[in-house]
């Protein structure tokens, strides 16, 4: 809409110069008649007390938003929390775990082709296991306690009861609020910690050509990370700073506040808040969703995987099948090491 | 069963700020917490008008709805109250009433909620009735002593009436029948375009 706004005014003053060649045009401005400015005070109250803010409105109160009667708004919230949100939240994350039992059922777990080798190569150093594992925690927490304020009155009410369920809900949110502000710093420590292993290489194509080796026939080559790896690192940075974002506003009302004074779209810190909290919401499902799928892949469908975040090491045969560049790339660098 | 309501009669309100500070009084209530507030809009220009708000103790309540954890009920008064031995604090009812009525006392780091305070039409809450319980978390109980809001019972104008909403719309449709137009009640349902809801 402002885009267009700006878009309409920028067309308007290119057009500008054209008016000197039409004399015409601008003696028909002129003889026009004149618009009849009678406004309904009526009318005028009424936007008033929906908040519309370009007829004065104050109080003595000094609260958030405080000088508006009536925030229409709040019901956009409301449905698109209640009617959307919680919903097709649920139907998403429900859809996925489908899938997963689906595929294990059909394809069962993807073991190596030629067995284990029990030579082991070294594959994730301390620094990164810690700065993975600490991100997943976060994750894991977050996301329980984020999930049970999103579902927990219609899932666990009906099974522990109000008052039970308050008391997880209230522990939920303090958790949730105060384990969130450390959200980004284990983001950035992952961000900085695998970048560089994560940037396109020739060959990531292929590799989602050949489905991750699940279409067509023959391995689907790779390096450190996989094409499929590539993306979930990026999606996790891009969704990350959006929920990190938008987590921060939620916790620091202050920031509501001068996000209003900053921003002439919002004239309410409550829509700033309803807003972000849609925002919120929506990515967290759509992270969970991507988190569940890349748990089943590293722990139940491609098997091996999960050495080389826990001990830090991966049998090389699992090397070989699934990370061929890769593989080649530390041989190398072994050999080099080990000729004097 | 009686219909409990607020009405603001917007043609006599004088913005004299009684019923906020009645309700203060009467109801104990935290600093930084205003349960009823006065709105004036066009101030000292044509056209003033002055409404005095606070929860309308809606049917079928957005707060209610969106609750995270449930808390809130109606009482056969069709009074709406909460229970705030099971409130979180989470804000989500501050955003969905379309009053603003929901207040939060800032306490803790950060100015982070504590829990939410509203117009009990001083009906106070679960507890037992007038327990010091009672007040302590939501203040006066005057319907159970047969009383009515004291903010509308202390309104200088008689613009601020609350009680059985037969009786309210009758005192209110013969006001208007003696000055002529400016009827100018409204409730959840008016501020949301919903037919059939007079809330
Ligand atoms: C993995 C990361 C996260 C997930 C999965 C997640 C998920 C959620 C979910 C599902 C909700 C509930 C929405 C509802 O009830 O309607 C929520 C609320 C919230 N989240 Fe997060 N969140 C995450 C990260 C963060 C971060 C990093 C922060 C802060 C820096 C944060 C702060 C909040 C706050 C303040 C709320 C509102 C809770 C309330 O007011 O009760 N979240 N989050
Ligand atoms: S006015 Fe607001 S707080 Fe009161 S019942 Fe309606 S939605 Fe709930
Ligand atoms: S602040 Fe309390 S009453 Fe309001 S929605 Fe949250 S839990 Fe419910």
């Amino acid at each position: 809409m402002r885009n267009c706004r700006f878009w309409i005014f920028l067309l308007g003053l290119l057009c500008l110069p054209l008016a000197n060649l039409f004399p015409g045009a601008a003696a028909l401005a002129e003889n026009s008649v004149p618009e009849i400015n009678n406004p309904n005070p009526g009318a005028d109250l009424w936007r008033a007390v929906r908040g519309h803010l370009d007829t004065p409105a104050t109080t003595q109160v000094t609260g958030h938003d405080s000088a508006v009667l009536v925030n229409p708004q709040g019901e956009r919230w409301m449905s698109t929390r209640n009617d959307q949100l919680i919903p097709q939240g649920g139907d998403l994350l429900l859809v996925v775990l489908l899938i997963i039992v689906g595929v294990y059922a059909i394809r069962g777990p993807v073991k190596l082709r030629s067995g284990e080798s029990g030579v082991q190569v070294q594959r994730h150093s301390v620094n990164a296991r810690f700065v993975h594992w600490l991100l997943a925690a976060l994750f894991i927490v977050l996301g329980i306690t984020g999930l049970l304020l999103l579902f927990g009155r219609p899932l666990l009410i009906p099974l522990i009861g109000k008052s039970a369920f308050g008391v997880a809900a209230s522990a939920s949110k303090e958790v949730h609020n105060l384990l969130g502000l450390l959200f980004p710093i284990a983001l950035v420590l992952m961000f900085f910690n695998l970048v560089r292993r994560n940037l396109y290489e020739k060959g990531d194509l292929t590799w989602f050509a050949k489905g991750g080796g699940m279409l067509g026939k023959g391995h689907a080559s790779a390096g450190k990370f996989n094409g499929g790896e590539k993306v979930l690192f990026w999606l996790t940075v891009f969704l990350g700073i959006g929920i990190s974002v938008t987590g921060y506003i939620l916790d620091f009302p202050a920031i509501a506040s001068w996000i209003v004074t900053v921003c002439p779209d919002f004239s309410q810190y409550r829509h700033v808040m309803e807003y972000t909290h849609i925002v919120h919401g929506v990515i967290a499902v759509v992270f969970i969703a991507l988190v569940v799928g890349h748990i089943f892949l590293a722990v139940f469908f491609v098997r091996g995987t999960l050495s080389g975040m826990t001990r830090g090491q991966v049998d090389a045969n699992w090397a070989k099948e699934h990370h061929d560049r890769w593989y080649t790339e530390v041989q190398g660098d072994s050999e080099e090491n080990r000729a004097p | 069963m009686a219909r409990m309501k607020f009405l603001c009669d917007a043609e006599r309100c004088i913005e004299c700020n009684g019923c906020v500070t009645a309700c203060k009084n009467e109801n104990d209530i935290p600093w930084g917490v205003n349960r009823r507030r006065v709105v004036t809009i066009n101030d000292g220009d044509h056209g003033e008008r002055s409404i005095s708000v606070a929860c309308m103790h809606c049917s079928d309540a957005p707060c209610s709805t969106v609750c995270p954890v449930d808390c809130f009920y109606t009482t056969n008064d069709g009074v709406v109250l909460h229970d705030k031995d099971i409130c979180i604090g989470c804000g989500y009812c501050f955003y969905a009433c379309p009053f603003g009525a929901p207040q939060f006392p800032e306490t803790g780091a950060f100015g982070s909620r504590g829990k939410m305070d509203k117009c009990t039409f001083c009906a106070g809450g679960p507890e037992e009735n007038n327990s010091a319980e009672e007040h302590r978390k939501y203040g006066a109980n005057r319907l159970a002593e047969g009383k009515l809001p004291l903010c509308a019972e202390m309104c200088s104008t008689k613009a601020l009436l609350a009680g059985d909403g037969d009786k309210v719309s009758d005192i209110f449709r013969e006001r208007v029948m003696y000055r002529g137009a400016g009827a100018l009640q409204w409730g959840w349902g008016v501020a949301y375009d919903k037919q059939g809801i007079k809330g």
